[in-house]
């Protein structure tokens, strides 16, 4: 096996997709997916791949799970192509790519583990022993969720599932495709330091997505931040937003009264390094977030801007950047 | 090994959803009953019961039953396999199975195996009860044998089944409605209903082409005859169908490789 869990080179994918022109018509369109992504990922490490919707991600996550197939560019797992020798790859990999299906409803928790273990190659006694590791690691057990139907799940125990499907083989990388996306709290936490400790204790390789920072700051030993099918910055989450040290984030709330909100927004941007986030918090009041390099500076020609626009602030703080700063500095501001 | 883990876990699956769905394994113990009167009622508003078993030579109660049960081991074999990849799609299955290291082509024929042992067994609740009430003993005996060519009829049809399947797949792509169409050309093509000889030449070429049909035949042979068939003539039947399913086999393994290549290309809805 290679030292490298995961070797991803210069991949690219495009779709021909759709665009309806009425009943009958419609236009063929081409979208770049991923345009020649490179990344490495270790044993032992989790490495998040953070973007916003389309930027990416699930392309590579179904790529490396020989789901798809690249159009150019190379992908190794355990040293093997995951093109050309997909079926050696099949057996190095758990993948999680849905949160809320991809079981059969008529079948206990058990029971799809059962079969998607016959499918993994496992049987006998060796299955129903992993079946019950697996079902007590992600909690199931705990639950008593174990012989209960899966239509009769809640989402949290339907992720749990698919993680422990994810883990039925013992595999040494995992893919996980948003795998806390729509959970409460206590499911999402308890998934993340299921992912942490395989990653720790069991030397798992991790591919992780999300578009949550928080978690990825959580999760994460490196992150991957992709953009419109390129990884546009990458590092741990500290390096990241030294990355971006030299700028402090002005956080702003703007009294809107009669005053032209608009006009100040495109006039900030002259001011502001990057780009503007706007969060109404109620009829009157707007939250303005921005990068700048000098706060002192600004501030007198934020006041002016406000003054000559009729708005008024009602607070003016400066925050050191979180990587959501570092993301949206990199991604042009799309948070999802 | 291997294999019969996977036909053990398609049992589970088959079990689970067949009969934890109450309704539709009632329905499945009702078919060949309810196709058999319904075919009895119309055929006796335009004609008699007597005038078919005059000219065809068989009770039209066991030819129907027999025909019904035929068909409904057929249907089993074919929404199976035509199914299984559209509801594996539909229900967010299909990325595990085809990431899974159990080749597509060995699940697709492994997929039907329970579902034909759980329809021969509902031979008890409809072969043989009629054809015991008619013939006694003799029914009994002539029921089991229809029984068993019914099984086999259907895993002759696997094959041919999983081509049929992704040559509609990767030519029209995947949608149940084509299932519709798909359930009354067998019914016609394999003469469970319409016997063969009586087909158009175009059809019954078509006929010969599908290996459970020579088993449809040898079956309807031994109903009309009332005897067992002579052993030449049932291995003929029997070999021909056979030959078939296995000359299906290498087309049905490259038809599953090669929808497997235009899904990946396409890329496999998560």
């Amino acid at each position: 096996m290679s030292d490298e869990a995961i070797e991803v080179i210069e991949l690219t994918k495009r779709f021909l997709t759709k665009k309806r022109k009425g009943l009958l018509k419609s236009e063929k369109l081409i979208v770049e997916a991923l345009k020649g992504v490179s990344f490495k990922v270790n044993y032992g490490e989790v490495v998040g791949l953070l973007g916003p919707n389309g930027a990416g991600k699930t392309t590579t996550i179904k790529i490396l799970s020989t789901l798809l197939l690249p159009d150019s560019g190379e992908a190794r797992i355990g040293g093997f192509d995951v093109v050309k020798e997909a079926s050696k790859v099949r057996k190095l990999i758990g993948v999680m790519l849905s949160v809320e299906k991809g079981f059969y409803g008529k079948l206990t928790g058990r029971e799809n583990l059962v079969y998607f273990g016959s499918l993994y190659g496992l049987s006998g006694a060796e299955l129903r022993r992993r079946v019950d590791e697996v079902m007590d690691l992600v909690g199931l057990k705990e639950l008593e969720a174990e012989d209960k139907l899966y239509e009769e799940y809640s989402t949290g125990m339907k992720a749990r599932l698919s993680l422990a499907r994810a883990l039925l083989k013992d595999p040494p990388v995992l893919l996980l495709d948003e795998p806390t996306l729509g959970l409460d709290p206590m499911s999402a936490r308890k998934v993340r330091d299921l992912v942490k400790s395989l990653a720790l204790r069991e030397n798992k390789a991790v591919i992780y997505t999300t578009h949550n920072m928080f978690e990825a700051e959580l999760v994460c030993d490196k992150v991957l931040l992709i953009n419109k099918g390129l990884i546009v910055a990458s590092g741990t989450p500290e390096e990241l937003k030294n990355k971006v040290s030299d700028i402090k984030t002005v956080v702003l709330q703007v009294r809107r009264a009669a005053g032209n909100l608009n006009a100040f927004l495109s006039k900030l941007a002259d001011v502001a390094a990057g780009n503007i986030v706007t969060e109404e918090l109620d009829v009157d009041y707007v939250e303005v977030k921005f990068n700048v390099r000098s706060p002192e500076e600004t501030l007198d020609k934020i006041v002016k801007l406000l003054t000559v626009e009729g708005l008024s602030m009602n607070s003016f703080k400066v925050v050191e950047p979180t990587l959501e700063d570092v993301f949206i500095y990199f991604t042009g501001g799309k948070t999802s | 090994m291997r294999v019969l883990q996977l036909i053990k876990s398609e049992t589970l699956l088959v079990y689970g959803e067949l009969l934890r769905r109450k309704q539709v394994l009632l329905t499945y113990i009702a078919y060949p009953y309810i196709m058999t009167f319904f075919i009895i009622f119309v055929g006796s508003s335009v004609g008699s019961l007597e005038n078919f078993e005059a000219k065809v030579g068989v009770n039209p109660f066991l030819f129907f039953i027999a025909a019904s049960f035929n068909f409904l081991v057929i249907l089993g074999i074919v929404d199976d396999v035509l199914w299984s990849p559209i509801y594996d799609d539909n229900i967010g299955t299909l990325p595990y199975v085809l990431s899974s290291t159990t080749p597509w082509f060995l699940r697709l024929l492994v997929i039907p195996i329970p579902r034909l042992a759980l329809t021969m067994i509902l031979g008890f609740t409809s072969l043989i009860p009629i054809f015991t009430y008619f013939e006694g003993l003799e029914g009994l005996l002539t029921s089991s044998l229809i029984m068993g060519l019914g099984g086999l009829a259907g895993l002759l049809l696997s094959t041919f089944a999983i081509l049929l399947a992704c040559s509609i797949s990767m030519l029209m792509g995947e949608s149940w409605r084509l299932l519709n169409i798909v359930r009354p050309l067998m019914m016609i093509l394999l003469g469970i209903y319409y016997p063969r000889v009586l087909m158009p030449l175009a059809v019954r070429i078509i006929s010969y082409l599908l290996p459970s049909s020579h088993v449809v035949d040898l079956m309807l042979y031994t109903l009309v005859s009332e005897r067992m068939p002579e052993v030449l003539r049932a291995l003929t039947w029997l070999g021909a169908g056979t030959a078939l399913a296995v000359a299906y086999g290498p087309l049905s393994y490259n038809s599953t490789k090669s929808l497997e290549t235009k899904k990946l290309r396409e890329g496999i809805k998560t």
